[in-house]
């Protein structure tokens, strides 16, 4: 691929290579700007003639959809160079945020609706998109674009076989079975898009969004909503109503979680907390303010997290990584802070404070600091049994939570969960 | 019962950072990884200036603290040995168990019996005809002893110069020398660098 546009652009690096396909982003050496550039073998392009991507993006404009830079077409390949899209696919952004709040979720639904709408509105040839996938979703800042249009077709009143089985989690069983096609095909991947956004956001977000998902995604296309116009007034009515009833924030932004002493389980609490925070959509992330990087120890060897511009990742759990003082801290992002103090005997300063002590005789405070008797302060017994709790409570003439048995503090059981959505009705935000 | 003692120079590393030339970059170099190691990787850092004259003495506010039994500076987090002789390093080495970090500034024959003690050696040069001369001369004087050191990476400065004659010359790879920010106040992307260079 190299070769045939040399003269014009430089490959700064491949992004995706195949059999017959290579994508790479290259930069033109007239203003440096980056394209990416699309070179496909010709007995592997759709129609034996023409590459139809390149007559597709000819016609299209919209904001959403990479505009045709240049095509080139040799004795063995197509190649084609389209606008690129700098940010990340929503796959990769969901996976560092693991977080999608209601609002940015129905922005990115309306979004994809809008593009899709667009193709099925062409005229006079209306064009099915047929493998909309998180993959091919490109999420830059707040707007979403559409790349790879090498499914997509021209939809005919006459048959519309394409051969396009599309993207197994994604795509109609109609499209799957090979069977003709139409629009709703593209109202089931959106569909489908809608529930895999859906397992990121809070619940009641995903228990609204049911319904729209279940009319989008039922097999039998006769009884599924029948256009995506449909479903673009629906995500508009509700973000509309969403907008009016809102901006009635909490101003919670710290949760301390001291100990009563080393090994209490402090820093498995924080974690445990953060994580079931950012399940039930309050935006939550882990800052480590003791000496030791116990929770990075814990992540680093675990293949499954993710370090990105100073923060970790791993499931549910965001945290900040704990540097020494030679390097420059990263700012703190919104949400709610979790602050991992260890053990601590002055009073910290944060909105809710739990007190984390063990039941165990060795382990009980033989003086508690003064400040735990405050009313802002949540004692919270790890590793005890009901007897030890209930002893505890009487001594010190207060209810106090008992954390239940947990392994993984990174998952969020339904213990677990009850014993903080409690915590959160009664003490933090009564 | 007989316990088994654990040496004192078990588990640490020794990585040494040399130049062809005066101001080819190594005590930043060896700033930014001594920081890099005990903020990031928290390991308890030894950083030895080898020479007559300190780069980082006006940099040192804090009073000097007595660290192996010889005066030093702590400066976030590292201990620093500021214009030590090789008597003095190789003294500090022995006695010491932690990650050291050597800055040996412009490379000098004395420096080779210390130079062979380090598991990791970095070479900084630069690729400016009038320097040229200097890295080369440098890079056949150590590539003599090569056989005691551990590992070897040689660095280029990216203002110009012929780097794939050199490699081939030498037959050793060559890296760019990366654009490093203030070692004492790192970002994110200066973490990634040193991260990189290594492990990468």
């Amino acid at each position: 691929m190299s070769y045939c546009f040399s003269d014009r652009y430089d490959v700064v690096h491949i992004v995706y290579e195949s059999a017959t396909t290579v994508a790479a982003l290259v930069s033109s050496k007239k203003d440096d700007a980056l394209y990416l550039m699309k070179c496909v073998r010709k007995h592997a392009a759709a129609s034996p003639t023409n590459f139809l991507e390149a007559d597709l993006l000819r016609k299209l404009s919209h904001p959403g959809i990479p505009r045709l830079i240049d095509t080139y077409e040799d004795r063995e390949h197509y190649v084609i160079v389209e606008e690129y899209f700098c940010g990340e696919t929503l796959e990769q952004y969901l996976l560092c945020h693991q977080h999608i709040s209601q609002d940015t979720l129905v922005s990115f639904a309306i979004q994809i609706c809008e593009i899709i709408q667009y193709l099925h509105c062409r005229r006079p040839d209306p064009i099915l998109y047929l493998d909309l996938k998180p993959a091919h979703t490109i999420v830059c800042g707040n707007t979403i674009n559409l790349i790879d249009y090498g499914n997509a077709n021209i939809l005919s009143s006459s048959g519309n076989t394409f051969q396009n089985f599309g993207t197994k989690s994604f795509a109609a069983p109609e499209q799957k079975k090979g069977r003709d096609l139409d629009r709703r095909a593209d109202v089931y991947a959106i569909g489908r898009m809608l529930r895999f956004m859906a397992g990121y956001a809070p619940f009641l977000t995903r228990l609204k969004l049911f319904p729209l998902i279940f009319c989008a995604t039922r097999r039998n296309r006769n009884r599924r909503t029948a256009e995506v116009g449909i479903l673009l007034r629906r995500l508009r009515k509700w973000e509309k109503k969403t907008k009016k009833g809102k901006e009635q924030k909490h101003l919670l932004t710290t949760v301390a979680v001291v100990g009563s002493e080393h090994g209490v389980g402090c820093t498995h609490i924080a974690i445990a907390l953060v994580c079931y925070l950012n399940r039930a959509g309050f935006f939550a992330y882990y800052r480590n303010e003791t000496d030791q990087p116990v929770a990075e120890r814990i992540l680093r060897a675990d293949a499954a997290c993710e370090q990105k511009d100073g923060y970790i990742y791993h499931d549910t759990f965001r945290g900040i990584l704990s540097y020494g003082p030679a390097v420059e801290p990263s700012p703190p992002p919104e949400g709610i802070q979790v602050v991992d103090l260890g053990c601590q005997k002055e009073k910290p300063e944060a909105g809710a404070t739990i007190y984390v002590c063990g039941g165990r005789i060795w382990q009980r405070p033989e003086e508690r600091p003064a400040w735990t008797k405050d009313s802002g302060v949540i004692p919270l017994c790890n590793q005890c049994s009901v007897f030890e709790a209930r002893y505890l409570a009487a001594e010190w003439e207060r209810g106090l939570y008992r954390f239940p048995y947990h392994k993984d503090a990174f998952v969020v059981t339904a213990a677990v969960g009850y014993l903080f959505s409690r915590m959160i009705r009664k003490e933090i935000f009564p | 019962m007989k316990g088994r003692k654990r040496s004192k120079s078990a588990g640490r590393e020794i990585i040494g950072i040399t130049g062809a030339n005066a101001g080819t970059g190594c005590t930043h170099m060896a700033c930014s990884v001594a920081n890099y190691l005990v903020s990031v990787e928290k390991r308890k850092v030894i950083y030895i200036e080898v020479g007559r004259i300190s780069q980082l003495y006006d940099l040192m506010q804090e009073t000097p603290v007595i660290c192996e039994g010889q005066a030093a500076y702590l400066c976030k987090g590292a201990v620093y040995f500021l214009s030590a002789d090789v008597r003095e390093a190789e003294e500090t080495i022995r006695n010491s168990g932690k990650t050291i970090v050597i800055d040996f500034g412009e490379y000098e024959k004395a420096y080779d019996g210390l130079i062979r003690k380090c598991g990791r050696l970095w070479i900084l040069g630069s690729l400016l005809p009038w320097c040229t001369n200097a890295f080369e001369k440098v890079m056949d004087e150590i590539r003599k002893g090569e056989n005691d050191i551990g590992q070897m990476s040689v660095f280029y400065s990216p203002a110009a110069g012929d780097a794939a004659k050199f490699s081939r010359r030498f037959r050793t790879p060559m890296r760019c020398m990366p654009a490093l920010g203030d070692p004492f106040s790192m970002k994110e992307k200066d973490i990634r660098i040193v991260r990189n260079l290594l492990y990468g």
